[in-house]
């Protein structure tokens, strides 16, 4: 589904990411774990094609990404560490034109039942410039509910949010794996990402320094190793 | 895609009026400088009047450009604008007809207080008049876009805007007083025709720049 | 400095260059006839000219460069619009700075809004815009794609700015009109001495600024 190769990205002549090289294939759900400055956003944003890489390529679903045709993007959405929303416009108002963007049709009752469901209901019409950092977090959420997505990469889901929003948001994400989706999202918390992923990948000093499937053994103080 | 953009600029700028507002504010400040920094002689205003109308309108329209990307960069809203399967193409051209939507809108506002402030007798046809003034905000528009996009991510984007858009846009604003001041002083077209045509190649030439190029400015 | 002339080709331009513009002085100031009325002022008709044409050879490259840097991907390439940016604004603050030494004495006044001093006065403001973008513009990553635009465009707004300005003010045709053609061989061979002395010191300077570029490049590059 994703192929990643040779991605290198500089800031100010010092290298954040080197050569990295991966396969995604649908289904997967790729935690990305690395301490700070390693360099997991802007991997994400590179792949959303925010930032452009120096080096490399990306192919999603046989299309290269980096090739400036809108098309290539369809079924990739990013959520990123900002809440990416009309801070003027209300929840049902950022939610009804990112979903256009994306080409897909809303109707104010899909929109309502999402965000009762992600209970936001209450700030329907409050501009969403007054929300909270948790409900800005759940409202981004929320447009993974309503559109026609297959990649999904999302920094930090968990920022900002109570233990009921963190476990609310667990669940989410276990009941968006299937067959046909992939994730791919930036955490922190060890423990967490052991229990909702399926693949675990650490970056450090500019490189993929472990890249292991959930089964593996002893991966738990692989990764305290490698994170201390 | 290109009108849901367009109808989402629209909106956006409808709810929060950040672009309309700041252009207009300053538009009306900038009248009154001319009004009283000018002699009042009625006679000197109408010959200058097409220079002093463009002049306001480049000034203001620096202000509304700067905060054309506003509501995308507050919250990082761009991002999500760029990772959607949108052409940037298509965003380049959204972001210029609803500048250019604006900047008229202003200009429309402000135009009544321009010839009662200075005096200004009312020009016989319309028509010519309101066809260069949309001739001339559609380059403004396109180079500002070009420049405010880039200017977006930049330190002091408040100065670097109008240091990159003002002598970019000298031959534009040289047609559009040349050719306003025919309109409205009734000089024959064919001597001003030439302006017109300078207005029309400087749209399409830098129309079909930023259209090109946003692909590349847009990015981290 | 001795790495600038560790190559072999820049150290015979770099010789070359010196003796070409010792004979070209020496051809202004004693070979070329004195033309009657503008007397010494008129020499400078042999620096003016060439450096403006240096001046505008040198933003055509920033606009290759600008094309050649979308295509080819390689930083290499804003390195040379770099330098041939900073060359050429030097280059047209000379022209701004010798035309109103020749205006005074045969105008009159040192300024006046003809259209070719107007275009290379408009030409500096985009470059002083160019400068601050490449200062302010962020990391030197995104900054080599904004000023690659920048320089794309500037070029693209020359012969607007050369036509519109032309004729926005007819009555300022003052600019001393050359007719090539009319001039005797005693000052055109000297003048085209001159222009060819002045692409070659352009080019040694150019080669000699994107080394210094490529070298500055390497050393940030290279303890990674």
């Amino acid at each position: 589904m994703l192929n990643i190769s040779n991605i290198s990205k500089s800031f100010h002549y010092k290298p954040v990411l080197k050569d990295i090289s991966f396969s995604l294939s649908p289904g997967e759900t790729l935690a990305l774990l690395g301490r700070n400055g390693a360099g997991k956003s802007t991997l994400l944003r590179i792949i959303a094609k925010i930032s452009s890489p120096e080096e490399g390529q990306a192919v999603f679903n046989g299309n290269n990404l980096f090739e400036g045709v809108a098309a290539h993007r369809k079924g990739l959405y990013y959520c990123g560490h900002a809440p990416g929303l009309y801070p003027s416009l209300t929840a049902s108002e950022n939610l009804h034109y990112f979903s256009a963007l994306h080409s897909c049709k809303t109707n104010p009752d899909s929109i309502n039942s999402v965000l009762k469901d992600f209970d936001l209901i209450d700030a329907i019409d409050e501009p969403v410039k007054v929300f909270s950092q948790g409900m800005m977090q759940r409202l981004k959420l929320s447009f993974l509910e309503l559109i026609d997505w297959s990649l999904l990469l999302i920094d930090e889901p968990f920022n900002g949010l109570d233990i009921p929003g963190q476990k609310f948001v667990m669940n989410k994400m276990e009941s968006w794996q299937n067959g046909r989706r992939s994730i791919i999202f930036v955490d922190h918390d060890i423990n967490r990402v052991l229990k909702i992923s399926s693949r675990i990948m650490i970056l450090d000093k500019h490189s993929i320094v472990l890249d292991d499937p959930i089964s593996t053994s002893d991966l738990e103080n692989k990764i305290t190793s490698l994170m201390n | 895609m290109f009108i849901t953009l367009l109808k989402k600029e629209l909106f956006v700028e409808l709810r929060n009026k950040e672009v309309i507002l700041s252009m207009l504010a300053f538009g009306l400040t900038v009248l009154l400088i001319f009004s009283f920094s000018l002699s009042g002689n009625p006679k000197i205003n109408h010959e200058i009047a097409p220079g002093l109308f463009w002049s306001l309108v480049v000034l203001s329209s620096s202000l509304g450009l700067h905060r054309l990307f506003g509501q995308e960069k507050d919250f990082d809203a761009f991002a999500n604008l760029l990772s959607a399967p949108i052409d940037r193409g298509t965003l380049f051209l959204a972001k210029w007809i609803s500048g250019f939507l604006f900047l008229f809108l202003i200009e429309i506002l402000v135009v009544l207080p321009f010839f009662l402030f200075l005096g200004l007798s009312q020009p016989m046809s319309y028509f010519p008049g309101i066809g260069i003034v949309m001739l001339g905000n559609l380059g403004i528009v396109a180079v500002g876009v070009i420049v405010s996009g880039m200017a977006m991510r930049a330190k002091m984007s408040a100065v670097l805007l109008p240091v990159l858009l003002f002598p970019l846009i000298t031959p534009l604003l040289i047609a559009c007083v040349k050719a306003t001041t025919g309109w409205y002083h009734l000089i024959p077209f064919s001597t001003w025709q030439f302006w017109v045509l300078i207005m029309a190649t400087y749209v399409v030439i830098f129309g079909l720049a930023g259209y090109v190029f946003f692909e590349h400015i847009t990015e981290e | 400095m001795s790495f600038l002339f560790q190559e072999r080709s820049l150290r015979i331009l770099f010789i070359v260059s010196v003796i070409l513009m010792a004979v070209n002085l020496y051809a202004i100031f004693f070979i070329a006839p004195m033309v009657p009325e503008q007397h010494w002022a008129q020499k400078i008709f042999y620096v003016h000219v060439p450096i403006a044409w240096s001046s505008f050879l040198s933003f055509f490259i920033v606009m290759v460069s600008g094309i050649l840097f979308f295509i080819k991907k390689d930083s290499y390439w804003d390195r040379v619009g770099l330098a041939a940016a900073e060359i050429g604004t030097l280059f047209v603050a000379l022209v701004l700075i010798t035309g109103p030494i020749w205006a005074t004495p045969i105008w009159g006044k040192p300024w006046i809004w003809e259209p070719r001093l107007t275009t290379t006065l408009i030409l500096f403001l985009i470059y002083i815009g160019y400068f601050m973008l490449r200062k302010f513009g962020g990391h030197p990553e995104r900054v080599a794609r904004y000023a690659a635009v920048l320089g794309i465009l500037a070029f693209l707004d020359v012969p607007l700015i050369f036509y519109s300005v032309k004729f926005w003010a007819p009555q300022y045709q003052l600019h001393p009109q050359v007719e090539m053609n009319q001039q005797p061989d005693e000052i055109l061979l000297p003048f085209f001495f001159s222009m060819f002395t002045f692409t070659i010191l352009y080019i040694l300077m150019l080669r000699f600024r994107v080394k210094i570029s490529n070298f500055q490049y390497k050393l940030k590059t290279k303890n990674v």
